[in-house]
């Protein structure tokens, strides 16, 4: 098993377009590495330029501390799933487990040996001696993953493996996965798109937009302090509300207020806006200035009485989950229960358990939990509250890419 | 009226059950005249000798058979044509496939290449013969300006078959480049790109793959080559007429040759019967 460095790794096409630009990232040894971001982010070509399936523009790629630019895919020593399986179509499903063993010469009875055992362990050994046209989604799927782990490779790399999967069966392989990582306990770089596989699955994720690293952490600490307010949105589901605000400082203490919101700010929030902040790189002073203030729907609590209310909830719809619910609706300023003067906003979304106490209003009294909510600049999308330094990804990788 | 509705119904039924072989009556009559008659017409002929108008005069049985497989001339002429199929549809699959590998991969002025693989497809034997004949020509030939040579190329029976087998194999390689690529397109691209990371080199890749994935189309290239290749005719009638001696004297040109030269229409006939078979045999044999 080993260890991936990408340093300043970057793929430029030569029509000028930067598919991925100023990677840098280490995957460790034993790592369940999660590479996450929308469509064309430039996930996928992180992965093939570790596999060695596309040319590295610029930057270096470190494989177990050797320079691994100019090595050939056959040898790097990677495995790798791909999204449609790549299964060999006129070869059975033992002779493509044992496909990479073969081009390795292993003696045949070494290769019988492996290949039932990797057979066993993904419950595909009936199924040895059918070709793939014979299978189901589920089961190419096992004899992709059965193909790749088959061998002792340095690292394996997995590229959407699960999303030609229906819901159900995707549920499945993703604790099929973990339980295979904790057995093999190997380095696995995986790329999607579904941010539940990242959460669920991974030790740290990698978001990518637009072919820039945005952050790298640890799921919980990706949802609890996104580094900006691309990450806050992509990650989690639903997404976080995001709702328009603005600090004020009054008699009453200092508060940020929306048009039918108004929440008591703490001194982080206060100092952060202030730009006293711990953050070091956060010199603007972002008082009176507009800002986006993000909500996780679960950050939400309902409370007994107007006067304790942030705002006034006005349900709209009503998602039925089974053990939760989702409300969507809108904001009613608590200070004008009966909305005689209602400014209408982007609806918000809450989700509550099943068994939280709602009042029989149709405005449900709300209060924000302040220690969960991020603050973020509506020109930069920063995170004004983000606890590490959270300068723009753009500028880190100039600053990473001069040094 | 009970009784008028049903008889409608009846001529309906009658009418949508003759339908579709009323469309299929253009194309048997055609292929009647123009194929069936003249398949059978030969067989009728191959079993009597003819008058120089090529009328059926003396039933001789299978005598025509006999005469041939006694012949020392038509034995060489199968000879002759089985080691100019074996060349042929070596050098036209092995330049079809080269062609087509080298095109499968985008890179500027591909279209330009597919092009010129193709292009053999598009030419006429007759004329590709006649650029060949004064590129063979012993003292203007760019052949022998090339290679400082002066050989008759076309006039010694060491080199004529072959050469001819070489233009037959480089004419076919057009049709058999669009098939290989089309093969080649069905290939999924991913398979390779697992291939190499598996550890797989270019050889490997190429017979564990690329082979098994093109089969299906290698396997109908093999029966249209062979077909191709027994049927051909022009490049010899302008190259080298037969010749030198009986060198080249495919069996398709030892048909003509016996036809039209010699007027034994019977003994053409019964050739051509046996052409027939051979190429049944093979394509039966390969299915």
């Amino acid at each position: 098993m080993s260890e991936i460095s990408l340093v300043n790794v970057s793929k430029l096409y030569k029509n000028g377009f930067y598919a991925v630009k100023d990677c840098n990232v280490t995957i460790h040894d034993h790592e369940f590495f999660m590479i996450i971001g929308p469509s064309g982010c430039g996930k996928s070509t992180t992965l093939r330029m570790i596999a060695g399936l596309e040319k590295i523009s610029s930057g270096e790629l470190y494989i177990d501390g050797e320079l691994s630019n100019m090595l050939e895919p056959q040898e790097r020593n990677l495995a790798m799933v791909f999204q449609n399986y790549a299964l060999y179509p006129h070869m059975t499903v033992f002779d493509n487990i044992a496909f990479s063993l073969k081009v390795r010469k292993l003696p045949k009875e070494e290769i019988e040996r492996q290949v039932m055992s990797v057979a066993d362990m993904l419950g595909i050994s009936a199924l040895l001696h059918r070709k793939p046209t014979a299978l189901s989604g589920g089961q190419r799927q096992r004899v992709a993953i059965g193909s790749a782990i088959v061998r002792n490779a340095r690292a394996f790399l997995m590229d959407e493996p699960l999303s030609n999967l229906d819901a159900k069966l995707r549920a499945e392989m993703r604790v099929e996965l973990s339980r295979l990582h904790k057995k093999l306990n190997a380095t696995m770089i995986y790329v999607t798109h579904d941010q539940v596989e990242a959460m669920t699955l991974a030790d740290r994720i990698m978001v990518m937009k637009d072919g820039i690293v945005q952050q790298v952490a640890a799921p919980m600490e990706l949802y609890r302090h996104p580094i900006n307010q691309f990450v806050a949105g992509f990650i989690g589901s639903p997404e976080m509300n995001f709702i328009p605000v603005k600090s004020r400082e009054d008699a009453s203490g200092f508060s940020l207020i929306g048009k039918n919101l108004k929440v008591e700010a703490d001194e982080t929030i206060e100092s952060a806006v202030h730009g006293d902040s711990h953050n070091e790189t956060l010199q603007g002073n972002y008082a009176q200035k507009d800002l986006i203030l993000g909500v996780r729907p679960e950050d939400f609590i309902p409370v007994s009485s107007y006067q304790a209310a942030d705002f006034l909830f006005e349900p709209a719809v009503v998602e039925n989950l089974g053990n939760d619910y989702l409300l969507h609706g809108y904001m009613v300023s608590a200070a004008d229960p009966f909305g005689i003067s209602r400014k209408k906003e982007k609806m918000i979304v809450i989700s509550m358990k099943r068994n939280d106490t709602i009042s029989d209003h149709d405005r449900i009294p709300m209060q924000i939990v302040t220690e969960h909510m991020q603050l973020f600049d509506p020109e930069s999308g920063r995170n004004l509250l983000y606890p590490g330094t959270p300068a723009d990804p753009e500028t880190l990788a100039t600053e990473r890419r001069q040094a | 009226m009970n009784h008028s509705s049903s008889r409608i119904s009846r001529i309906r039924n009658v009418f949508s059950a003759t339908e579709p072989y009323l469309y299929l009556v253009p194309s048997i009559l055609i292929f009647s005249i123009f194929l069936f008659w003249p398949f059978f017409k030969t067989i009728y002929l191959s079993f009597y000798k003819t008058n120089k108008l090529g009328q059926a005069k003396l039933f001789v049985g299978i005598g025509n058979y006999k005469e041939l497989f006694q012949s020392s001339a038509f034995i060489n002429s199968l000879y002759v044509t089985l080691v100019f199929v074996i060349i042929v549809v070596s050098i036209s699959m092995l330049l079809g496939l080269i062609g087509a590998i080298l095109c499968n991969k985008t890179f500027p002025g591909i279209r330009f290449f597919s092009t010129a693989y193709a292009l053999p497809m598009a030419i006429a034997s007759s004329s590709a013969a006649m650029i060949f004949r004064i590129m063979l020509h012993p003292s203007i030939g760019i052949v022998n300006k090339l290679l400082h040579l002066n050989i008759n190329w076309l006039a010694d029976p060491r080199y004529a078959l072959v050469l001819v087998a070489i233009l037959t194999g480089w004419l076919n390689s057009g049709i058999d480049f669009l098939y290989f690529s089309a093969g080649l397109a069905s290939i999924d691209e991913t398979i390779y790109e697992r291939a190499s990371v598996d550890g797989a080199g270019p050889v490997r890749q190429f017979v564990h793959l690329t082979l098994p994935g093109l089969s299906p189309i290698l396997f109908y290239t093999i029966v249209v080559n062979i077909i191709q290749a027994f049927q051909s005719f022009g490049q010899v009638k302008i190259l080298t007429q037969g010749g030198p001696g009986d060198a080249t004297n495919l069996i398709v040109y030892s048909i003509y040759r016996d036809a039209f030269f010699n007027y034994r229409f019977g003994s053409a006939a019964a050739e051509s019967v046996i052409l027939f078979v051979i190429i049944m045999c093979l394509t039966l044999l390969m299915f």
